[in-house]
């Protein structure tokens, strides 16, 4: 009976210790983009933005100019013009479309991968729960952002471009800011939720409309107690809303106006985010554990 | 030598063909799909979640019993019209579509069970109506249950008796909503047969487009399946000017473009038929593991 | 009926550009056939047009003399074991075979009876009340089995059933079969390892890219290729003698030494057994302790045919 060397053997790949992460995110834009769907949601979400880029050119261009036949009919319409409630309404419109992506691409995410018995291949590699966890979130971060903050922060740029005042600069300097904190208020517990939902259920559909249900009863809820109780504080039951009134604190623009204070809000999404991640972390240890 | 001669294996196809049990009826194959489709339903954990979503009404006549610090006029069976509409019937079933509807041929679809089902002698027609009626049965059990315990509370909380008259208000928005049931179901089986990803479709077509067409003015919203259940509500949704935001123009215009509750109760018929024939016949000429292979 | 359990004419099956499968031509005759060839060469392709899985992009395939697309007729006689691994979740071994029967058009009794036969036969009784889930891959691939044998069909279709299968369980299913091509029953059994389906055939159908290579007995195959060379491998001890007396004649192509081990290609087979007879009658000669014809197992053919 042979025996054989039980030796080390060298591996000649280079080992990359930091950003393992990354090949999960990777992996998972790799994969998003063969499907031709995806890319044409993609298409379909920067559609917004071409009318936000058309409306921003009318206002920039045509109605500085007194002269240009349009622009008595431009200064009819009240919401042409360019301020932050715009860049504020701009990522409030896109968060139906967000959702659609998250549920698109986040869905499938963890439980695709336990399905195909892809977690054993993960953890068999030198990649650990955190790297996976944090590249599964940080692919759907990115993705959400690029249909938010990313286009609305070009069309800020743009607009100081077209429209270059010292004014204008200092009056919107600080939107990128909040565009992004507002985006990133949509996103992250968006993906958490929706990979929590993929981690806990072994089906991609099911998570989709898992997720998909609780937010849609949880807004609608939030919605008819705050009617049937005459006291829009109970909208804060209502998970978007929720977000939507901490945009527009971010944003200084009218709109709910809770009574209650914004830090309940913030709580609120703070306990989405803390309980999906913990399912998550959950989930993803046990497998590693197991592989 | 493992090959039959040609007599032995006509001797052996003979003989099998005798021992061959008779096959069930058509209907028979309809109830076996059905009974296979509740099993699968019953007992997964999913069905927990759903009733307690769909349960989750019954709290807000208690809330508004209890939590109300203004005084409302709406109380008692005005509450409980507003929550039959606003969620049993507008969202509720729409959701409860999505969640059992589109998985009755998706999951089969998502996890490779499909190709079992596609190597029987089953008719296909069968197959899905089976599904169709087990989707039936679970969710308007769950929407009824959760429309009679939220008028339940929603009059014995605050006090008021029940009277007769409400007792048949009841009864007709258990049947819209049964209808409502039936026709996203119909809609929503639809598009686990013909998609990929039939939620995100699902999401798209039940609430982008359905809440787009019935807030936009015009004649589009006779697309939506809301259109019909709303014209079969007691009181004409649209009479009733509820918390909707609509353009004058688009008031006026819905006032006018009418549905009368015949027409609308033939139009859900008429779609669900519809609806459930095109998945019957997606079921029988798709390819559905080809659509895998080459990654759509 | 005629000769054929299985006809396919001008099968043409392609996906988007990718061509799946490519004008096959083919009958098969009742009996055990194995359908041999590489992952991806279109076995599973072909299974899924016989089952009407699939609509053929081109030609046509018969099954048991009808088109077996939507055709519950045919549906009723296939049993089909696929290759995938999955499965209802909660329920048992039997709950599954059962609720298979049931789909096959089988009252409650016979759908119980016949679900307890075919588990029994695929020697699963004991932990056939089981759930799926807690099936070790060999259990979970005798039920898939058990599901297709349950209906009595005429032609089973065996998609790769010997995957995930023990050594004893292969043994097992290999007589599985074998007894089944006894009793008449039709079974097409494809796999990718030619040793599988040697134990349990010599008929096969060789498929590489799409295609039928060929398609007969082994050995059928085999004389076809009389112009390849053959290999043989002999063992003696004494290697370099060996090599010596054979390095002369025409129809050797090359010589391999290795230990007590030398390989010889020869152009023509019945030259180089007749030398080698003589050789071992030689009491002078080097000692020859074993000759193997490796070129007679399914390998050697497929790698003819492939090239």
């Amino acid at each position: 009976m042979p025996v054989y060397k039980r030796t080390y053997r060298n591996y000649d790949g280079a080992y990359v210790p930091r950003f393992r992460w990354w090949l999960v995110v990777k992996q998972e834009f790799r994969v998003l983009g063969k499907y031709r769907i995806f890319l044409a949601l993609m298409l379909v979400a920067q559609l917004h933005t071409l009318v936000r880029f058309l409306q921003i050119l009318a206002y920039d261009v045509i109605m500085q100019d007194p002269n240009n036949i349009l622009t008595p009919l431009l200064s009819q319409v009240d919401f042409i013009v360019v301020n932050q409630r715009m860049f504020y309404e701009y990522v409030q419109l896109q968060a139906p479309l967000l959702l659609v992506f998250m549920l698109y691409a986040g869905s499938g995410m963890i439980c695709n991968d336990f399905r195909n018995n892809l977690m054993e291949v993960y953890f068999s590699k030198p990649i650990r729960w955190r790297d996976y966890v944090a590249g599964k979130l940080l692919a759907l971060i990115l993705l959400g952002l690029s249909i938010t903050a990313l286009p609305a922060v070009i069309l800020v740029v743009l607009h100081n471009i077209l429209l270059p005042s010292w004014e204008l600069l200092q009056a919107s300097w600080w939107w990128p800011l909040s565009l992004l904190a507002f985006s990133l208020l949509l996103v992250v517990p968006c993906a958490l939720a929706t990979l929590a939902s993929s981690a806990l259920l072994r089906s991609q559909g099911f998570a989709a409309v898992s997720v998909f249900m609780v937010l849609s009863i949880n807004s609608s809820m939030g919605v008819i107690l705050a009617r049937l109780l005459y006291n829009r504080d109970y909208l804060l039951v209502s998970f978007p809303a929720t977000l939507y009134r901490l945009g527009q604190e971010l944003f200084d623009v009218p709109g709910y106006r809770f009574q209650s204070d914004w830090r309940w809000s913030m709580a609120f999404v703070a306990v989405v985010c803390v309980v999906s991640l913990a399912a998550i972390v959950r989930t993803v240890r046990r497998a590693e554990i197991a592989a | 030598m493992t090959t039959t001669t040609k007599s032995a294996f006509d001797e052996a196809l003979l003989r099998r063909h005798e021992n061959r049990p008779k096959r069930i009826s058509y209907l028979g194959y309809v109830g076996v799909s059905m009974s296979l489709a509740l099993i699968i339903l019953l007992r997964r954990q999913r069905l927990l979640m759903a009733a307690i979503i769909a349960l989750l009404p019954v709290t807000i006549p208690a809330a508004t019993a209890y939590l109300s610090e203004s005084e409302f006029a709406d109380y008692g069976s005005q509450i409980f019209v507003h929550l039959v509409e606003q969620l049993h019937i507008n969202v509720l079933a729409p959701l409860l579509a999505l969640f059992f509807a589109t998985m009755q041929v998706g999951e089969d679809v998502e996890s490779n069970t499909l190709v079992y089902m596609q190597t029987r002698p089953t008719p296909r027609s069968a197959w899905v109506l089976g599904r169709y009626l087990a989707y039936l049965v679970v969710t308007s059990l769950l929407l009824v249950v959760s429309i009679v315990l939220t008028f339940i509370a929603s009059t014995s909380l605050p006090g008021i008796g029940i009277n007769p008259s409400d007792v048949m208000l009841l009864a007709h928005y258990c049947g819209v909503a049964l209808l409502a049931v039936m026709a996203y179901g119909a809609l929503a089986l639809l598009l686990g047969a013909a998609t990929r990803r039939p939620i995100v479709y699902g999401v798209l077509l039940l609430y982008g487009w359905q809440g787009l067409a019935s807030a936009v003015p015009g004649v589009v919203d006779f697309l939506t399946i809301k259109k019909y259940t709303d014209a079969l509500l007691p009181v004409l949704a649209t009479q009733r000017q509820n918390f909707s935001m609509e353009t004058e123009l688009g008031t006026f215009q819905k006032q006018v473009f009418l549905v009368d509750g015949i027409s609308a109760l033939a139009t859900l018929f008429v779609a669900t038929a519809l609806f459930l024939a095109y998945s019957i016949y997606c079921v029988r000429q798709r390819e559905f593991a080809s659509s895998r292979a080459i990654g759509n | 009926m005629s000769g054929a359990i299985l006809e396919a004419k001008g099968l043409s099956k392609w996906f988007g550009e990718i061509v799946a499968l490519n004008n096959v031509e083919l009958e098969i005759a009742p009996g055990v056939t194995g359908l041999l060839g590489p992952n991806g060469a279109g076995k599973s392709t072909f299974m899924k047009l016989a089952l009407g899985l699939y609509q053929p992009s081109r030609g046509y395939v018969r099954v048991l003399g009808e088109s077996p697309r939507n055709n519950p007729r045919i549906l009723e006689r296939i049993g089909y074991c696929p290759e995938i691994d999955h499965f209802y979740e909660n329920m048992t071994g039997f709950e599954f075979v059962y609720h298979m029967n049931r789909h096959w058009g089988m009252g409650r009794k016979d759908a119980t009876a016949a679900a307890e036969r075919a588990i029994e036969r695929v020697q699963l009784r004991e932990r056939m009340d089981d759930p799926i889930d807690e099936y070790s891959k060999g259990m979970r691939q005798r039920i898939k089995i058990a599901q297709a044998l349950a209906c009595e069909a005429d032609l089973l279709l065996l998609d790769e059933p010997m995957t995930g299968l023990d050594p004893q369980g292969r043994e097992e299913m290999f007589h599985l079969v074998r007894t089944l091509g006894d009793e008449g029953y039709s079974v097409i059994i494809s796999s990718h390892i030619l040793y599988e389906v040697e134990r349990v055939t010599d008929n096969v159908v060789l498929i590489y890219g799409g295609a039928v290579l060929a398609s007969g007995r082994v050995a059928e195959i085999r004389d076809l290729l009389d112009d390849h060379p053959r290999t043989i491998r002999i063992d003696t001890p004494e290697v370099r003698a060996l090599a010596a007396l054979f390095a002369g004649d025409d129809h050797v192509l090359s010589l391999e030494c290795g230990e007590e081990k030398l390989t010889l290609r020869t152009r023509d087979a019945s030259a180089a057994f007749d030398r080698l007879n003589r050789l071992a009658l030689d009491a002078d000669a080097p000692r020859i302790t074993g000759i193997t014809c490796s070129d007679d197992d399914l390998q050697s053919v497929f790698d003819y045919l492939v090239g």
